[in-house]
């Protein structure tokens, strides 16, 4: 039989006071994801207007139509599961690795590779350097400078490594070297199965990253077959500032023309912000409980 | 050594036969200009209304057919631009033309500072007849594209047409409706305003005037004074002055400050977009609309018949004279070539074919080919030659401008795109056009392209520092003085007046003049 104990006045106005805070908190995040939900499936020109507040008005489903139709869009979205995929692959394989070498106080020169490592937490050698030597390696234009760029997030790799240092028992290691395991073997049949935790919160951070990233695209790529969903949603957005930036200048161009080109867009920027956005929705809550366990992961960082 | 001789003859009478074949191919005058095709590396901006391969464009086929110049394009969507062309140029890897307009800044820092770019100036005289003529019947395009070494880089745009003004229009049935007049000064036009208010009371978010602030700015600002240019302005006596501290301002924000104090137009001036403003203007929420006034097509009207008109220049109490800014014309069109660009003279007698008018049109191409496309396929002049209209296959299911934009040609218009006569088929547009033939373009008095101006390095760096001050101050202010937060009386514009005095506006002025000086030709 569970024990109920009984709570104060002071414990019972805490609470309130938190649900009171909790809910406020929870409408304010709410919010703006309902309004986009609302305004996607509303008439533009009453969002336009700011007739829209919660509910939609003038149901219509015609800007989820013209994404679905839009083949840019549908392209976009192949690559970026391409990307989030493929990279967050190699990231995985990339950070436990070198984590899992650096976490060894025996590996030789370990503290001046973890010296030039964080250096670059700190210091960059900035866009247009960047940009030369990708050039240069003949990366520009590549689907692998999406992938090979970003291969290692140093603050990643920290929090691994200290998950590895002190998450992992370093005795059953050692008992299995004695037992003639290879490092190789007890990194993949020991310290791996032993790391969900980490891995899963490792795969969530990178391929969320991966799914919203969109800047080394705006650098590196030019060919439409190759750029990100977050790129193709970003050009909808500014394309559609600027347009209406022009259709207020007036002047040269045909305004009718601009007027539809504005109303469409207004209709698919809602619409693309909620696809663009389901799928991380979707797969939250199913890395969620990795999420709980593993976020303190690392945090004593050293 | 004989052997070193007769191998040196060879390599000389081989480098001359490929020179005479260079040469050979090339025609001075007439066309094709390459007697072989001749291709050119380019890069130019895209979004998504253009086509996604420029060569399947209709005009730019004709223009490759006829000349024999054939391009290999690379792009850059317009959203990226900004970034990527930055990189592009700090990385050195350019093609052999940049279709799109670079900034002033770039085309210093990399044409003058760098010399990457070709010098047209060296080349215009020989390969450019067109482009010769045109800078010297237009001072103007020459002063805009010349850098202080007096190198030219990039090549200049002048836009003409009757449907580029920015007016405030009014809806002709709404007055109608009323019984009530043009107005013709300002307080006849505050009058209207109220009169409307009543009127149209009941219908929900009713404003009288809809519009952004630069309508008000542009529009009304003149009817105060002798002034026609918000902001820095010549006001005709060849002296660059700050029309914002005039006591033409004074009674101008005094008056503005009156609309927004008594509900007269949208409260929301500041902050609305186009897109916002147009959607307002079509829940049939105004009178006075700026800018958008053609979003009202004839569907729209209970007559089936496009009602908006313009509204003509105001005057009021201080002034008798109608008169508004002259359209904004005059323009970077881009086509920077490289330094490296090998055998750049086809190309320069390709780009030469836009520098010409109607009149001067050969081949069915002219400056407007750069925006319509050919003329007798994708546009055309009506038999009494007054009005153009445009050419739509009939199985096209498109506005003319989307149209043109996907098939025909893309909108990086070059050299003399100069139209004076009225569209037809297109009702609002005719409208627009019409309407400001009538009453926008015979008060337009000259515009001071004050943003166009070359400065030394110093001078640019003085300028901008202070000109940023002084506007953010001065937008902020006006602001204020109008929304009511500022009281406006003596002391308060005494003190505007000062402190933006006291902000170094003389040299400001001082700066402009001698960039004004410098494109009216009096200083080297």
């Amino acid at each position: 039989m569970a024990i109920k104990i009984k709570q104060s006045r002071t414990d019972r106005i805490f609470d309130a006071v938190v649900l009171v805070l909790m809910t406020l908190l929870m409408l304010v995040v709410l919010y703006p994801l309902i309004y986009i939900v609302s305004a996607s499936v509303s008439d533009p020109d009453m969002v336009n207007q700011g007739k829209i507040w919660l509910y939609p008005v003038g149901f219509t489903l015609e800007g989820y139509y013209r994404v679905f139709q839009d083949a840019e869009i549908l392209l976009g979205y192949r690559n970026t599961i391409f990307y989030t995929v493929v990279g967050t692959l190699l990231n995985l394989a990339l950070t436990l690795t070198a984590a899992f070498s650096l976490s060894k106080k025996d590996l030789a020169g370990r503290n001046v590779i973890m010296f030039f490592i964080a250096f670059t937490m700190y210091f960059s050698g900035g866009m247009i350097p960047s940009y030369l030597l990708m050039k240069n390696l003949g990366l520009i234009n590549s689907w692998l400078v999406l992938i090979v760029s970003s291969g290692i997030s140093t603050y990643n790799l920290i929090i691994s490594r200290t998950f590895f240092q002190n998450g992992v028992p370093q005795d059953i290691e050692e008992a299995a070297f004695i037992d003639g395991c290879s490092p190789v073997r007890a990194f993949v049949s020991i310290v791996l199965p032993l790391s969900k935790a980490l891995i899963g919160v490792m795969a969530l951070y990178y391929g969320v990253s991966h799914w919203n990233s969109y800047f080394s695209a705006l650098i590196y790529v030019t060919d439409r077959s190759k750029i990100p969903l977050q790129l193709v949603l970003r050009e909808i957005l500014i394309e559609q500032q600027m347009k209406a930036t022009m259709m207020q200048a007036g002047g040269f161009v045909d305004e009718l023309l601009l007027d539809a080109q504005v109303r469409l867009a207004s209709l698919v920027r809602f619409s693309v912000i909620i696809v663009s956005s389901l799928p991380v929705l979707i797969v939250y809550p199913f890395l969620q409980k990795y999420f709980n366990q593993g976020v303190m992961i690392g945090s004593i960082k050293g | 050594m004989k052997r070193m001789l007769s191998l040196m003859l060879a390599l000389l009478l081989l480098s001359t036969g490929v020179a005479a074949l260079a040469e050979d191919n090339f025609n001075a005058t007439g066309y094709p200009i390459a007697k072989e095709p001749v291709t050119y590396t380019v890069l130019a901006v895209t979004n998504t209304q253009y086509a996604d391969d420029f060569n399947e464009y209709s005009a730019v086929k004709y223009f490759s057919e006829l000349t024999n110049v054939k391009f290999e394009w690379s792009y850059i969507s317009e959203t990226d631009w900004d970034t990527q062309i930055n990189l592009r140029l700090a990385g050195g890897d350019i093609p052999d033309m940049i279709y799109s307009p670079l900034s002033s800044v770039q085309l210093q820092q990399y044409g003058v500072e760098g010399g990457m770019f070709l010098n047209y100036a060296d080349y215009i005289d020989e390969y450019m007849p067109n482009a010769k003529r045109a800078f010297e019947n237009n001072p103007d395009m020459r002063s805009l594209v010349t850098m202080l070494d007096g190198g030219i880089y990039a090549l200049p745009r002048k836009l003409w047409t009757y449907t580029m003004a920015g007016p405030i229009y009014y809806r002709g049935d709404m007055m109608e409706e009323m019984g009530a007049q043009v107005p013709t000064t300002v307080d006849e036009f505050y009058a209207l305003c109220a009169q409307a208010k009543e009127q149209y009371k009941d219908v929900e978010g009713f404003w009288p005037i809809m519009t952004n602030v630069s309508y008000l700015n542009q529009c009304l600002f003149p009817a105060f004074g002798a002034a026609w240019q918000y902001g820095y302005g010549d006001n005709g006596d060849g002296q660059v002055t700050y029309n914002l501290v005039s006591d033409q301002m004074r009674a101008y924000l005094d008056f503005v400050h009156k609309l927004y104090a008594d509900g007269m137009v949208d409260p929301e001036m500041y902050t609305m977009d186009g897109a916002t403003i147009n959607a307002k203007v079509k829940a049939g929420q105004c009178l006075f609309i700026g800018g958008v006034g053609t979003q009202l097509s004839a569907d729209f009207y209970k007559s089936g018949k496009v009602e908006t008109k313009v509204l003509p220049p105001l005057v009021s109490q201080y002034t008798d004279e109608q008169k508004v800014i002259d359209v904004p014309w005059l323009g970077y069109a881009g086509y920077t070539i490289s330094a490296d660009c090998e055998n750049p003279e086809y190309l320069l007698r390709y780009l030469d074919m836009f520098f010409t008018t109607i009149p001067e049109m050969e081949n069915n191409v002219c400056g407007i080919s750069s925006w319509l496309g050919i003329y007798g396929t994708d546009w055309g002049i009506s038999e009494d030659g007054k009005n153009f209209f445009r050419i739509v296959p009939e199985n096209i299911n498109m506005a003319e401008e989307e149209y043109k934009n996907k098939y025909v040609i893309d909108s990086t218009y070059l050299g003399l795109v100069v139209l004076d006569l009225m569209p037809i088929n297109n009702p609002t547009q005719e409208m627009k056009a019409g309407e400001s033939a009538l009453h926008y373009y015979p008060y337009m008095k000259p515009r001071l392209l004050d943003g166009n101006f070359k400065y030394t390095d110093e001078e640019s760096s003085d300028l901008s520092g202070l000109e940023t001050d002084i506007n953010t101050y001065v937008t902020t202010a006006t602001a204020q003085f109008i929304s009511g937060t500022q009281e406006l009386n003596d002391d308060t514009w005494k003190q505007f007046v000062d402190t933006v005095n006291g902000m170094q506006l003389s040299e400001v002025l001082r700066i402009k003049q001698v960039g004004y000086d410098r494109w009216n030709g009096k200083t080297e």
